[in-house]
């Protein structure tokens, strides 16, 4: 085995043991850039490995994939090595996901296109030269741009790769070179031991731009930096929250920060306020006491006094300012911190408390007043009160009487329907007996009246001293007049009680009128009476024909009694009213003056007390009307005056009735008839 | 030949007041009178059979209406005319003595009218008795 054939050995085992070593590295910190270096490494060991077995290398490519990995394995490294300082001089986020991403799609591009047979051997050279020239530009910005240590190792480290290919490709077409082995060999070891030194070397040896903590400082920087971010957020958030306004100067009093409580309060947003000076936010008056303030403040006296600060609305907002200095390491005058709470709110309160004060203390006048009435009223109450029992044992007592007399009066009240009861029939029956008084009164006057009746034209026939005729003329009239009162008496009575009943029928009026008359003529056989009856046929009505013969017997006898013209003229009319007939018995008599129509129909009532004549009853027209009100009609009378005749008015009903009620009112009537006749 | 009339009545002024007027006005009328009803039943009993009976109504211990009762239901008697004396005005009394009796006369009444209607009875009758003794000679 030939020597450089170990040499090669040796270098592939090394980067395998470096690589290793990387992504333990990265297990340990999860830093991307140490996996790239670690697939960077590995093909270029497999490189390394290739050149040790087939050494020397075949000048004619071969169609072999070991081969094409062996050109390959060489350009991962420098494409990695090309990511990190790019993103070291360009991307600044620290956590290297995107280049590892990039690295990789170059890293599977390059394969591609070296497996596709694309890179022939001069676009293979001058492409390696190009990247390693980036490299070499990169590692010099940095070094020039940012001083960083590790740049020198990375420069040296792609020097040492490039002289080492440089040597490899010369000694790969000018073979059996021993210096030219040597130099390859011993470029590529020290580029990768410049590589370790960069990762590999112990970070305690330079900790602030230490080689070997490169990555893992960077990362604890990171870890502290993103604490300290919270804690400054967590601080920011507090302040930003604190119910008091913080207000930072410096020593030229200009604004440097505000909180959002001033923000809110003033008015302004947080651009307008920094910057600009504290005092020009108040008005002069204010300024000048503020002014004295600060320069007790600069003097480093802390100091807390009220202010009234203005807002961007124009108004005005009481504060309380708690303001102390800040110095610098060297006791050196900085600016200040002012706190400040919003008093607003505390000036107003205290001034509604004085209202209220003041209120209070005129309340407590008021209630004084009200509590003089009340005693007065409490006084008028008890007073009130011991009435109030009084009348209470006055309203008991009365409850008590009230209470027998209810009970007297549920007794009387369940007799009184039973009473009344009694008294309805007591009544009933004392009219029922008025009745049979009457008529009973009737018929024993009506009895001894007989005799005399018939006695006494027969003694006054045969009287002859005319003296004693005459005499006896007078008893007999006054007879007369006795049996005539008799009789209406009766007559008025009988249509009094409620058990005569009237036998209606229809009759034309007209007819019956004239029958009437025809019957009544040979009374009046001697006076000059002249009827008139305009009553029209077809006036049929309802009617009980012995009374309404009654009626007109004393009708037409009033009027003959009542008349005075030596002619008696007396006519009859009827006219249709809906469903009645108003019927008019007009004479041309004495007439009735207006003072006495109201009583012509009063029983007994005379018009003419001076003419107390034995014809006349007073009970002719009583019955009259009476009569009239049993047909269920109304009767009433006019009269002009004195001397200019009477028109008696009085209504019949029509007929109106079933056929079968005519009927039986018919077979009635004839009972009737044939009894009067 | 003179006729009887026989009244019957509780008031017996009534009774004379008519033997009186009925006498006067009427030639040849024999009146008797009885003072009630049982009165009126023992002198028909008597055989006195009148020609007409003029018959109070109200009477005490026996009305008039009990008395046209026996009287009509007695055959030998009940061909005698009654004409009703009374002083009840109500309608049942008139219809009642019209219709059972021969005629009714309400009290107090003139002499005149009630010797009127005694002789319309006697012609009723007459006429009755001729058409009655005619009838028989008729199969």
């Amino acid at each position: 085995m030939d020597i450089a054939t170990f040499f090669w050995f040796v270098l592939s085992i090394f980067i395998i043991c470096l690589s290793l070593l990387l992504f333990y590295l990265f297990l340990k910190d999860r830093d991307f850039r140490k996996i790239m270096m670690t697939l960077g490494m590995l093909p270029s060991a497999f490189t390394f490995l290739y050149l040790g077995v087939k050494f020397p290398p075949v000048v004619q490519p071969e169609n072999t994939l070991s081969y094409f990995i062996f050109r390959w394995g060489v350009f991962p490294i420098i494409i990695s090595i090309c990511f990190i300082l790019l993103d070291r001089l360009f991307y600044k986020k620290k956590d290297f996901k995107l280049p590892f991403v990039m690295f990789f799609l170059f890293y599977i591009l390059s394969f591609i296109l070296v497996l596709a047979h694309i890179f022939d051997e001069i676009i293979y050279s001058s492409s390696l030269i190009f990247i390693t020239l980036i490299v070499v530009v990169l590692c010099v910005t940095l070094l020039i741009k940012e001083r960083i240590f590790s740049s020198w190792l990375f420069l040296l480290s792609i020097c040492c790769f490039a002289i080492g290919g440089i040597a490899l490709n010369i000694y790969m077409n000018e073979t059996e070179h021993v210096a030219n082995t040597t130099l390859t060999l011993f470029s590529f070891f020290l580029g990768y031991v410049f590589l370790v030194l960069i990762f590999g070397l112990p970070s305690s040896i330079n900790e602030k731009e230490g080689i070997g903590v490169y990555f893992t400082i960077e990362n604890k920087l990171k870890k502290a930096e993103a604490a300290l971010n919270e804690s400054e957020q967590k601080y920011r958030q507090v302040v930003e929250n604190l119910k008091e306004g913080i207000w930072v100067l410096d020593k030229n009093d200009s604004t440097t920060y505000v909180n959002s409580f001033i923000v809110e309060m003033l008015g302004y947003t947080t651009d307008e306020i920094t910057g600009k000076c504290f005092f020009e936010f108040m008005d002069d008056n204010w300024k000048k006491i503020v002014e004295e303030k600060m320069k007790q403040i600069v003097q480093g006296i802390e100091s807390e006094y009220e202010v009234e600060f203005f807002r961007k609305n124009k108004t005005g907002i009481s504060a309380n300012v708690n303001m102390s200095p800040l110095f610098d390491e060297n006791g050196k005058y900085i600016g200040a911190l002012a706190g400040i709470q919003d008093i607003s709110y505390r000036k107003t309160m205290e001034s509604e408390l004085h209202e209220k004060l003041d209120k209070l203390q005129k309340g407590e006048l008021a209630t004084l007043n009200i509590m003089e009435d009340l005693q007065n009223t409490i006084g008028a109450l008890t007073i009130a009160e011991t009435e109030i029992r009084q009348k209470n044992e006055e309203l008991l007592m009365m409850n008590q009487e009230l209470n027998v007399t209810r009970a007297e009066l549920s007794i009387l009240n369940q007799n009184l329907e039973v009473k009344v009861k009694e008294r309805t029939a007591d009544v009933e029956k004392l009219l029922k007996q008025k009745d049979e008084f009457v008529s009973q009164l009737g018929h024993d006057l009506k009895t001894p009246l007989t005799p005399l009746n018939v006695l006494l034209p027969i003694i006054k026939e045969r009287e002859q001293d005319p003296q004693q005729k005459e005499l006896l003329g007078t008893v007999y009239n006054n007879v007369l007049y006795m049996k005539n009162l008799v009789m209406k008496t009766l007559t008025l009575a009988q249509l009094n009680s409620p058990n005569t009943v009237l036998s209606l029928q229809e009759i034309d009026l007209s007819v019956h009128i004239h029958n009437i008359l025809d019957m009544e003529r040979p009374f009046f056989q001697g006076k000059n009476v002249i009827f008139e009856n305009n009553i029209p046929s077809d006036t049929v009505v309802q009617i009980d024909l012995i009374q309404i013969r009654e009626l007109f017997d004393n009708l037409i006898s009033n009027a003959i009694k009542y008349s005075q013209n030596d002619e008696v003229k007396i006519s009859f009319d009827a006219k249709q009213m809906n469903d009645c007939y108003v019927v008019l018995v007009k004479d041309n008599g004495i007439g009735i003056e207006a003072n006495q129509i109201q009583y012509v129909f009063d029983e007994f009532y005379k018009a003419d007390y001076s003419r107390h004549d034995l014809q006349s009853t007073g009970l002719g027209l009583s019955i009259c009307k009476r009569i009239v009100e049993k047909h269920g009609g109304r009767m009433w009378v006019e009269s002009e005056g004195k001397g200019k005749g009477t028109t008696f008015f009085f209504t019949l009903k029509s007929h109106k009735r079933s056929s079968g009620e005519k009927n039986i009112n018919a077979n009635a009537n004839e009972v009737s008839i044939n009894t009067v006749v | 030949m003179a006729r009887t009339i026989l009244v019957v009545d509780d008031n017996p002024d009534v009774i004379n007041s008519l033997k009186i007027g009925l006498e006067d006005a009427t030639q040849g009328y024999r009146i008797l009178g009885a003072e009630n009803g049982q009165k009126c039943l023992e002198l028909l009993q008597d055989n006195i059979i009148p020609d007409i009976i003029l018959l109070d109504i109200m009477m005490p211990q026996m009305s008039g209406w009990e008395v046209f009762d026996r009287i009509k239901n007695n055959p030998s008697w009940n061909k005698i005319p009654i004409i009703f004396l009374t002083a009840r005005t109500d309608r049942t009394a008139k219809n009642a003595g019209g219709f059972l009796g021969d005629d009714y006369i309400e009290k107090p009444f003139e002499i005149i009218d009630l010797k009127n209607r005694i002789e319309i009875v006697f012609q009723n009758k007459n006429s009755k008795r001729s058409s009655e003794t005619k009838n028989p000679s008729k199969p």
